[in-house]
């Protein structure tokens, strides 16, 4: 049981949380409409062209700049989106002119899939070779771990794609090209977006759990007898979570953007390759509404990252925690798992 | 003590778990294409958008294998019957009238009457959205006398009426039941040989339709696979999960995927004759206002080379505004490649080397060249053929300077005359020669080549040629016209390529990128 004016702390604490994200995301439309405007690339003239299959005559450019609302002043337009977008009617796309929350809704799913399993990949991989690194000894494995973490996170994405295209598909004929129809065709997408944020994400792992392994409370549960796998699993992971969990926030924003070139190479019906075609046109509605989906994804992200860190180390709620200095010893456990 | 904590602790041993068992799906072996199908799997490269023939964004391809027009585009350019069986045109040419086909049906079971046909024009005659569409505008009403005639009036005699009767959008007939109460389109349905299945992001799905009026295609099903990529395409055709790319509008083959494709026994590399031109352009305000540099420039560049380093035998060097199987062509221009010629007009101008760059009263003679960051999809690379020009250029003391702009800003920065010499291509069949001659030739055009009044007269004279022989002599004249100023320089004529795989049989290159012909195809 919490006492109430615990409650009401959280309460307060929601509701500033709330008014803070608000605040971002119109920061961000704002940013994002404004950005548009700079950019050159006339989006009335795109479509007239469009329409046409053709470039279009100056008299057919002004007709649908009217027809679509175009000649009214940039700030007119800014809060009539927004009003809009308050309702949750987000316009028509310029390009498709069909309404885009719908749009983005059906691509949502696609995109969302495509982080959640590249996420799973990064943890799984991230967290194991991490570990392996923590524990091991200075040697040829813990060295090629790391070579390949540092590979997987400096290799471009498109680059990685061609690469297991020829490897996997072409070469070894394992899994189709590209398209989104089953099982096999997830495995190159989540392959080439997970490996580089595991790579990341395991060194993250690998010095902080190091870390902790060195703090008192590990020698004290070495010498109560538990085996090296209990101590990582019990002792030094948990108290290794804190870090390893706002990077993972941050790696989810990262995957999403990722996802612009992946669904692009692999062919899949997401936001990112929507957002691409987006950008092309000039197609203000659709970028406002997808820049907002994916800021929106970046900041809760983050944020769970936040909530969760808070949950496990009490510490990270309170102001003034008092921190142990990590020693510089070498924890003696790497004897006992080598 | 530390406190255990559990729930971490199960946790990160669930993730390693779910994880564990969720990446170690592999994939079953990609299967290679059945021996024998009914099935022909194409690639598209991007989603085929609402599939509505009086919209803007459905795929040309889709539409035509769904939608037929009253007049085909034949072999050459010239109508030819589809839905009509015939027509008249009125002496003054401002009525024409069209007999349509007998017992044909859309899909849905409803008759294509002159009903149907006057309800499908009304869908887009006059309405401000198809100003692009000049027979939009010119058709003043649309009558119905029999269930079997259908009567245009014209405003004005309009000789291009029939051509721009064949093209995609929107002059195809859509079954009047196949839209809602607000006449807002709601299902596929068309007279086509095919008909809509499926359709989807990833792709749509099409079969035979049964009750075609004219030769019904071999194959039951067609397959449209969406892949973005032009070299996942390529990649997808050469591991067998699809079967057919190519054409503008498709799957375009870019000339460096055309390449490795012409290399490889199990595919088959096919080129249709080209319908659009590649030309470099003029700013006539600026350093090529000046006649001189014009035909330096014509005379310094190889296009013949260029053909061949770019496409390696799969393009031409061009010879005239239009190739040649564009109607109403003419003849090849009178230039050709002339490296000392160009040096001699370049002296006797009184530009004199200094160095490796010319200079005439003390300023160097630098040109603009504004070409896209980025090539179109499956296109050449504009960035490849800037770089020959400016190198074929510096040898005879011109220096370029090449700007890329962002794709979507490079049409407005060339429409605001923000270069010395940069790219324009005709539009392609079914529109040429008639609306590429307009964007290309008179002023009001957004970004035109070359614009005089010389020119805009000559474009009217060859749009409102009452009869064939003037009008293919009014437009010669506006091509030698053009080519008497140094205007452009033919580069290339853009390849129309196509790939199929070995066992797809009886493929032909369609007569223009829009057509998808299909009827003696088969698989295996």
């Amino acid at each position: 049981m919490r006492a109430p004016g615990r409650l009401r702390s959280v309460g307060r604490h929601v509701t500033r949380w709330a008014a803070d994200t608000v605040g971002v995301l119109i920061a961000l439309s704002a940013g994002t409409f404004a950005l548009v405007l700079l950019a050159r690339g006339d989006p009335a003239a795109i479509l007239a062209a469009t329409r046409a299959g053709r470039s279009a005559t100056p008299e057919q450019i002004e007709a649908v700049r009217t027809e679509l609302g175009l000649d009214a002043p940039a700030a007119v337009r800014y809060l009539r989106w927004l009003a809009g977008a308050s309702t949750g009617d987000f316009g028509l796309s310029l390009r498709t002119n069909t309404p885009v929350g719908p749009e983005i809704a059906d691509r949502l799913g696609v995109t969302l899939g495509l982080v959640a399993g590249s996420a799973v990949v990064a943890l799984v991989a991230g967290v194991a070779v991490g570990v392996a690194g923590a524990v091991l000894g200075r040697g040829l494995l813990r060295g090629v771990l790391r070579g390949g973490a540092l590979l997987a996170t400096s290799v471009p994405a498109f680059w990685l794609s061609y690469l297991l295209v020829l490897a996997l598909a072409l070469r070894l004929n394992l899994v189709p090209t590209s398209g989104m129809a089953g099982p096999a065709t997830w495995v190159m997408p989540v392959a080439v977006l997970g490996l580089p944020a595991a790579g990341a994400l395991s060194r993250v792992v690998a010095v902080t759990l190091r870390e902790a392994l060195d703090r008192p409370y590990v020698l004290a549960a070495r010498a109560r007898g538990s085996g090296p796998v209990s101590i990582v699993l019990r002792d030094g992971l948990p108290n290794a979570a804190g870090p390893i969990l706002s990077v993972a926030g941050v790696m989810v924003g990262g995957l999403l953007v990722g996802t612009v070139v992946v669904e692009q190479i692999f062919g899949w019906p997401g936001l990112g390759a929507y957002f691409v075609h987006a950008a092309a046109a000039r197609d203000v509605p659709a970028l406002q509404a997808g820049t907002l989906i994916l800021g929106g994804g970046f900041i809760l992200a983050n944020r769970l990252a936040d909530v969760l860190q808070a949950l496990i180390d009490p510490r990270s709620r309170r102001d003034a925690g008092r921190r142990d200095r990590p020693s510089r010893r070498t924890p003696r456990i790497r004897e006992r798992a080598a | 003590m530390p406190r255990p904590r559990p729930l971490v602790a199960a946790l990160v041993v669930s993730m390693t778990f779910a994880g564990a068992c969720s990446s170690g799906t592999g994939g079953t072996a990609a299967s290679g294409g059945p021996a024998a199908s009914t099935t022909l799997r194409i690639g598209l490269s991007a989603e085929s958008g609402a599939l509505d023939p009086h919209g803007f964004t459905g795929n040309f391809l889709l539409l035509d294998a769904i939608y037929e027009p009253l007049v085909g585009y034949g072999e050459d350019g010239r109508p030819e019957p589809a839905l009509a069986e015939s027509w008249t045109v009125a002496e003054d040419g401002k009525k024409v009238t069209f007999d349509l086909r007998d017992g044909v049906r859309f899909t849905d079971g409803s008759p294509v009457d002159a009903a149907a046909v006057k309800w499908n024009f009304e869908r887009w005659v006059g309405d401000k959205r198809y100003s692009f569409f000049r027979a939009s505008k010119v058709i003043s009403s649309v009558e119905a006398p029999d269930p079997d005639t259908v009567l245009l009036n014209l405003s004005e005699p309009y000789a291009p009426l029939l051509q721009e009767m064949s093209i995609v959008r929107p002059v195809r007939l859509l079954s009047p039941k196949s839209v809602a109460a607000d006449g807002a389109f709601k299902d596929a349905v068309g007279t086509g040989a095919w008909k809509l299945v499926s359709s989807a992001a990833t792709g749509a799905v099409l079969e035979r339709n049964e009750t075609y009026w004219g030769a019904k295609p071999r194959l039951e099903r067609l397959e449209f696979k969406v892949i973005p990529d032009s070299q996942a395409r390529v990649d997808a055709l050469t591991n067998g999960e699809i079967d057919l790319v190519g054409g503008a509008y498709l799957a375009p083959i870019g000339p460096v995927e055309a390449r490795s494709l012409g290399e490889r026994g199990d595919v088959e590399l096919l080129t249709g004759s080209p319908d659009v031109s590649i030309l470099l352009g003029f700013n006539p305000k600026g350093p090529a206002g000046d006649k001189a540099v014009r035909q330096a420039v014509v005379k310094a560049i190889d296009t013949a080379s260029l053909a061949q380093a770019l496409f390696r035998g799969h393009a031409e060097p061009a010879r005239r505004v239009f190739p040649p199987d564009v109607p109403d062509s003419g003849t090849d221009l009178r230039q050709s490649f002339d490296q000392a010629g160009a040096r001699a007009v370049l002296d006797a101008a009184g530009y004199a080397l200094d160095g490796k760059t010319r200079v005439k009263d003390g300023k160097p003679l630098s040109l603009r060249l504004l070409i896209p960051a980025t090539p179109a999809e499956g296109q050449l690379d504009p960035r490849t053929m800037a770089a020959a020009i400016a190198a074929a250029l510096a040898e005879v003391g011109i220096a370029v300077e090449i700007t890329p702009v962002d794709a979507a800003a490079y049409y407005d920065e060339r429409a605001e005359g923000a270069y010395d010499i940069t790219f324009f291509e005709t539009l392609g069949a079914p529109y040429d020669p008639s609306s590429s001659i307009v964007s290309l030739f008179t002023s009001g055009a957004r970004a035109p080549l070359w614009a005089t009044p010389a020119t805009e007269d000559l474009v009217d004279k060859a749009l409102f040629a009452r009869d064939p022989t003037s009008r293919a002599a009014a437009y010669q004249e506006l091509y030698d016209a053009v080519a008497g100023d140094a205007g452009f320089v033919p580069l290339l004529y853009r390849p129309r390529l196509w790939a199929v795989r070995g066992d797809v049989k009886g493929f032909t290159v369609p007569p223009t990128d829009v057509d998808l012909e299909l009827t003696g195809v088969t698989v295996g």
